[in-house]
């Protein structure tokens, strides 16, 4: 479980200084599909890189696992990132010059885990999600939703126990998008805790909790049911 | 992240940008080889000055000589009996680096001086001298010599402290022209002239050829040998004085431990002076001091060898320096190139490492990649740095050969070698390596340190 109480996130100093998240208290539940909802800007994806421990807060605590992760060095906070988190971009940042399957093992490689077992998990889970055959193939080879289930294995190829999918679906076509979240529900469907970071209310729906987020003030509801607009437009 | 791993992600990095990579490892395989190639001649020089050192020791040996101070005739300033002695305590110590000494006694003892029909007509120097007894009372015109010791070629340990004296072959033909043909056997007086008195009586115990003899060409004086302790007991009674105490020293034939036979000579050579009595000024106090200050020992005892193996130490010492220093200048010039190419593959690769850091590598993990791809480059330039050091090793040869010819040419025979220190490419490397590192290392603690949402939003 992930918990964010009271966080305070000011970028800059002074007169320009932009207030990104107002207080937030808001619970991440272990093996449950959560959707951080908000306009652009509205403060979502820093929200994400709190619970991810790629950003800290101004104030207030995030703890992880019983963890306070603003009481971690930065090692210690990487080895964090590397065990406990998957991340999965919106622009995938996967390395293009890489094979698939080297994109997909570098948590492992990064762990320290020996080869053979580390490509053999890598495989497996390219083999489940549909990827047996584009293993040795460059990243920079593959298509934008292929791109995005390569960047999803390679967050869950360490077994993390939350990943953190940050707009998954804003650089690909629909059917793409579709199938990329649906992918991710499966995910969330087999235990893990996932966090979506969206401003398309279409994917939101597949939350079981929902964080809307309105110029840095949050609010925890419970899923969006199928007719409701939250933006109200 | 395991070492091995973290090879295979920087090849793969480098592959990717195989043309900066090539070129960034080609001035460095230019830079490496103008710098191991100086090296080579600095080194190169120094070698070959001590090897012909070393030639020229075993050709020829060395000689030690414990001196008066030079240009003084003052008493003070002559070799003590005590420092002879001294001297010849360390020198058994010292046997193993030592040869036969001579002790020189200059303008002191004379043969057959003046009108000896009475002891009324002193010598022009010190007023004593010699002549065999069978002509005591003759009158015949001067003959002068000097009084030198030799030590451990054809005394006996009793000739060291007894009556004997050894005549050179053309003292005896010196003898022969004022009516007198001296044997061995025949005694020899020792008069004190200005005292009237015969100090002591030698017997003639061989006659030397002219090669085994001594001629000061200074003076035409022709030398003849007592024993060293006689020798010094005559001057501890005020006749003559200890001038000049020399020896000459050859190495052993076949195989031997030249460093360990150097540093022994080194040792004596230290251990003698140590006991003899510090050179004094008669001038300038201040200057004294000085001299007190700088040197603070006796410098008179010296084997000239040892004294030149230390000036060629230096001067190679000197030349490595001079070398190293243009080396390092060349490596300051050239390292800032090879710095910005790491700058700009950091840029390049802040993506990637932005991803890295995501996944969770750390900034000690971050900075091995950057280290091992900079590692791998100058490896890969030093390696080829070395085939053209060993295309450009005849120029090398070429120069040092020259110079040494031209050096030594007139004096010994010696063929100079040139071979590359087996140490200089790592040296070389290690150089490369804390230099570009020093040059970029605010690069390199940058994005190792920097969160990952601000290296990923840096990238373009």
């Amino acid at each position: 479980m992930i918990e964010l109480k009271h966080v305070d996130k000011i970028y800059g100093k002074g007169d320009g200084a932009v207030h990104a998240l107002k207080d937030v208290c808001v619970t991440i539940r272990d093996g449950k599909f959560t959707a951080i909802l908000g306009k652009s800007g509205s403060g979502k994806s820093t929200l994400m890189n709190m619970i991810g421990g790629l950003d800290s807060p101004t104030a207030g605590e995030v703890w992880s696992d019983g963890k306070l992760l603003g009481a971690l060095n930065k090692n210690q906070l990487a080895a964090y990132r590397n065990r406990t988190t998957g991340f999965v971009f919106q622009s995938f940042y996967l390395e293009p010059t890489f094979t698939v399957l080297d994109n997909v093992a570098m948590p492992l490689i990064i762990a320290g885990m020996k080869r053979k077992e580390r490509e053999a998990r890598a495989v497996e889970l390219l083999e489940k999600l549909g990827l047996a055959d584009k293993i040795h193939k460059r990243a920079s080879e593959l298509s934008g939703g292929q791109k995005q289930r390569v960047s999803i294995a390679r967050a869950l190829v360490h077994g993390p126990s939350v990943v953190l999918a940050d707009e998954p679906t804003g650089n690909l076509d629909s059917q793409s998008g579709r199938e990329v979240m649906e992918l991710l529900k499966r995910v969330a469907d087999e235990g893990k805790a996932v966090v979506l970071v969206t401003h398309n209310i279409a994917d939101a729906k597949y939350a079981e909790d929902v964080i809307f987020l309105r110029d840095g003030v949050a609010e925890m509801r419970g899923p969006i049911a199928e007719s409701e607009n939250l933006y109200g437009e | 992240m395991k070492i091995a791993d973290a090879f295979r992600i920087s090849i793969h990095t480098m592959r990717h940008n195989a043309g900066r990579t090539a070129l960034t490892a080609l001035i460095v395989a230019i830079v490496s080889t103008l710098v191991m190639f100086l090296m080579t001649l600095g080194t190169a020089f120094s070698q070959n000055a001590s090897n012909a050192g070393r030639t020229y020791f075993a050709s020829t040996g060395a000689s030690y000589f414990l001196d008066a101070y030079s240009g003084s005739d003052d008493e003070r300033y002559r070799v003590t009996p005590e420092e002879y002695h001294a001297f010849r305590t360390i020198a058994e110590k010292y046997a193993d680096v030592c040869g036969d000494d001579t002790v020189d006694c200059y303008n002191t003892l004379t043969l057959f001086s003046g009108d000896f029909n009475s002891f009324d007509r002193l010598d022009e120097n010190d007023g004593w001298g010699f002549r065999p007894s069978a002509l005591y009372g003759k009158s015949f015109s001067s003959v002068a010599s000097d009084i030198r010791v030799r030590e451990g070629r054809i005394w006996t340990p009793e000739d060291r402290d007894g009556d004997a004296i050894f005549f050179p072959r053309r003292l005896q033909r010196a003898v022969e022209q004022i009516g007198y043909h001296l044997e061995v056997g025949d005694e020899v007086l020792l008069l004190d002239l200005e005292r009237d008195k015969i100090v002591k009586t030698f017997t003639v115990a061989g006659i030397l050829e002219d090669t085994e003899s001594f001629t000061d060409h200074y003076r035409s004086a022709i030398s003849c040998f007592i024993g060293s302790d006689t020798l010094c007991a005559l001057v501890e009674n005020g006749y003559g004085t200890l001038d000049w105490i020399s020896m000459e020293f050859r190495p052993p034939l076949g195989n031997y431990d030249y460093p360990a036979l150097f540093d022994r000579m080194q040792a004596f050579v230290e251990e003698v002076n140590a006991a003899m009595r510090q050179e004094t000024f008669d001038g300038s106090p201040a200057l004294g001091a000085l001299y007190d200050l700088i040197i603070g020992r006796s410098v008179r005892f010296q084997c000239g060898y040892v004294t030149a193996m230390q000036v060629i130490d230096i001067l190679s010492g000197i030349v490595i320096a001079v070398f190293f220093l243009l080396a390092l200048l060349v490596l300051l010039l050239s390292v800032g190139s090879v710095a910005n190419s790491v700058v700009i593959s950091i840029d390049k690769n802040k993506k990637f490492f932005g991803m890295m850091k995501a996944v969770g590598l750390d900034a000690k993990g971050i900075r091995a990649l950057v280290c091992i791809e900079l590692l791998l480059i100058v490896l890969a330039g030093v390696f080829a740095g070395m085939v053209l050091l060993f295309l450009l090793k005849p120029l090398a040869y070429q120069i040092i050969s020259s110079l040494f010819g031209y050096l030594l040419g007139s004096f010994m025979t010696y063929t100079a070698t040139v071979s590359v220190p087996l140490w200089l490419p790592a040296a070389t490397v290690a150089f490369f390596l804390v230099l570009t590192l020093l040059f970029s290392l605010g690069s390199i603690r940058k994005i190792a340190a920097q969160d990952v949402m601000a290296t990923l939003s840096e990238v373009t």
